[in-house]
């Protein structure tokens, strides 16, 4: 979390001393697409689904010059999953996993095209913080039958609640006024920290996959 | 939407992927059959691996099992090395090495057996207890369970005979019965107090009530007899008036447990309404925290029934060490009741139901084959837990007041029980 901070620190330094450069700010809310990529080990019958989830939050963009731009954002990212039996004597239960990650991605943000409507490529890297987590689906009770549940998940010292990665992806900017535009972005979100703890002996890492779809505003300070 | 995200995702795979960690080879819960093992490394590593995938109490059991791994493999190894240079390794020397390896789980239904696999002699087997190592630790333990178990045994049956004159009995019964694994002895006494008001107890070393009561109404089933007495305690516990009926007893002291389905018939016929103090849950996943949810334990009441609170009488229970699994959860369940009450010891510990065959399903509990595969794990399915958030795996349940057998003797706790119904208010 220290070097997010100083990363930080040193992204507003440098704003402080460009002058000519012009800072955004702004809003966005759209929706996240997120999958799981875990091994086969040890796992006898579960499988991993995709979820959908909402992502929603602030932009703060710097345009350095024509062509780029630094952002940084602070955003509610879902990444949620969904976990199905598939054994005849289980069948049809799962497990929902509505999570919220406090997502802070700090990524260039490089434009081309038109004026008015210009396309971006933004890459960077990001910091995830597991705030909550609650479980729905169904179970089976000890006399093996199927109970439905919704209830927070309680963290253990296996899950690795702070994780970090790398976000790419394309976006799309029309400039409304001189003041304002709009930012379609689809963004990839790939995580490089397990979210369970690996054992040193026996290592089973999972890692979330975030596809995100937003709409933001930006106001030109 | 998805393309692009599959387009940007492979890109990104292909330029970050190896800074994602590579999984380990993990063998599956059900896996051990075809995991064949020419040595004592690759036993251990077996049974190792389906213990950490496995394990339903990795949440409440202190032991830092990949350092089990890190200190005890090379030692294995060790005697693989050994063998190959032409020398024996004795089963007395194997046992020892998992005797401290992991005769400090949790579990304490848990049983490891083990084969030496290169010692021909009849007793090549290693079995490590848990249970039986930390019991011997508490310092109220008295007798093992076989002595103690003998002790109880003859008393109830004197008591029933009526060669103890201490006690003003109305009628006795004692049947040993044969269900489908164990015997299982039965004793119901209708103790009659001074003032006249009756006591019934009962008293089993096992609950196999569920079986044994499909011989109720049969006169020529094995369990007729047995089912007589349980019934008889049943109904003057329900039926006896409220006036003539001082309270209930139920002993659970040396009972080895049996069937959760028990439930039915030492609480059901006592509550008006569903009640639910214990939950469980079982693995989901090989993760040594992935469990389930947890998942309450309902016993509804029977059709025939008698709210023992309402009428505020007392309903006890007498528990000691051996108190086991479903000996310890009737215990609970019933001190949970308004009027339940525990006298006697802090029970056994091993509170996590095992169901056989589901390990696909449930991950956890039994598996191996000693004679097919050369080990043998048996060990729980569920873990329990109590609607206090207490899991009780390896600790049992104090009783509300504590009467040491090593102290009071069996029938100093009988004794106790009496006199706190006699003087219930």
């Amino acid at each position: 979390m220290n070097k997010v901070k100083s990363f930080i620190l040193v992204f507003f330094v440098a704003l402080a001393i460009n002058a000519n450069a012009q800072l955004g700010i702004g809003l966005k809310g759209g929706l996240d697409f997120n999958s799981v990529t875990r091994s086969n080990a040890g796992r006898v019958d579960e499988t991993y689904h995709s979820k959908n989830g909402l992502d929603l939050g602030l932009v703060l963009s710097y345009q350095v010059n024509e062509w780029f731009a630094m952002r940084a954002n602070i955003e509610m990212l879902s990444r949620s999953h969904t976990m199905k039996r598939n054994l005849n004597a289980v069948k049809g239960i799962y497990t929902d996993y509505n999570n919220q990650y406090l997502t802070v991605p700090v990524m260039a943000d490089f434009t081309f095209g038109g004026t008015k409507v210009r396309g971006h490529f933004i890459m960077g890297g990001y910091v995830s913080y597991w705030m909550k987590a609650n479980v729905s689906g169904n179970t089976f009770d000890i006399y093996d039958k199927v109970r439905p549940f919704d209830e927070p998940m309680e963290f253990n010292e296996y899950h690795n609640r702070l994780v970090a990665g790398v976000v790419a992806g394309p976006g799309l900017s029309c400039e409304l006024s001189d003041k304002i535009s709009l930012e379609l972005d689809a963004l990839l979100y790939y995580d490089l920290v397990s979210y369970m703890k690996i054992s040193k002996v026996s290592a089973d890492p999972r890692y979330n996959n975030t596809a995100s779809l937003t709409l933001g505003v930006i106001y030109k300070l | 939407m998805r393309k692009i995200s599959l387009i940007i995702l492979a890109v990104i795979a292909l330029t970050f992927g190896s800074c994602r960690k590579t999984p380990d080879y993990v063998p599956y819960i059900g896996e051990t059959s075809n995991l064949a093992y020419s040595n004592y490394a690759e036993q251990f590593d077996v049974l190792w691996n389906n213990i950490n995938t496995g394990y339903v109490f990795w949440d409440v059991d202190e032991t830092d099992w990949d350092a089990v791994y890190e200190k005890y493999m090379p030692q294995f190894e060790a005697l693989d090395l050994r063998i190959a240079a032409g020398n024996s390794v004795s089963t007395k020397e194997l046992q020892a090495l998992y005797d401290d390896a992991m005769g400090g789980l949790r579990d304490h239904h848990m049983l490891i057996q083990v084969k030496n696999m290169y010692s021909n002699s009849w007793d090549n087997v290693v079995s490590v207890n848990p249970a039986n190592n930390e019991i011997k630790t508490r310092d109220y333990y008295y007798k093992d369970s076989h002595a103690l178990s003998s002790e109880l045994s003859q008393f109830n049956k004197n008591l029933a005979s009526g060669s103890n004159s201490s006690y003003k009995i109305s009628f006795s019964g004692y049947e040993k019965v044969n269900t489908d694994d164990v015997q299982v002895t039965v004793c119901y006494l209708l103790f009659e107090l001074p003032d006249g008001r009756l006591i019934p107890y009962l008293w089993q070393n096992g609950y196999k009530m569920s079986v044994i009561m499909s011989g109720l109404n049969n006169t020529s089933s094995p369990y007729y007899k047995a089912a007589q007495l349980i019934d008889k305690w049943k109904n003057a516990a329900i039926k006896t008036p409220k006036n003539k009926l001082a309270g209930v007893i139920l002993d659970n002291r040396c009972n080895n447990g049996g069937y959760l389905s028990d439930l039915n018939h030492v609480v059901s016929p006592f509550i008006k309404k569903d009640h639910a103090v214990i939950s469980t849950r079982y693995k989901e996943g090989p993760g040594r925290l992935e469990h389930s949810v947890w998942s309450p334990v309902t016993i509804a009441p029977s059709t025939t029934n008698r709210d023992l609170a309402a009428e505020n009488i007392p309903y006890v229970v007498l528990s000691n060490i051996y108190s086991i699994s479903m000996g310890e959860i009737t215990t609970y369940n019933i001190s949970q009741l308004p009027t339940g009450y525990v006298i006697g010891e802090r029970t056994y510990g091993a509170t996590g139901p095992l169901l056989s065959d589901a390990i696909d399903y449930t991950y956890g509990g039994p598996f191996g084959d000693i004679e097919r595969e050369k080990h043998y794990v048996y060990t729980s399915t569920y873990e329990i837990q109590t609607h206090e958030g207490f899991v009780p795996e390896g600790v049992g349940f104090t009783p509300n007041k504590e009467v040491l057998t090593r102290d009071a003797g069996i029938k100093g706790q009988l004794d106790a029980a009496l006199e706190y119904i006699k003087n219930y208010k």
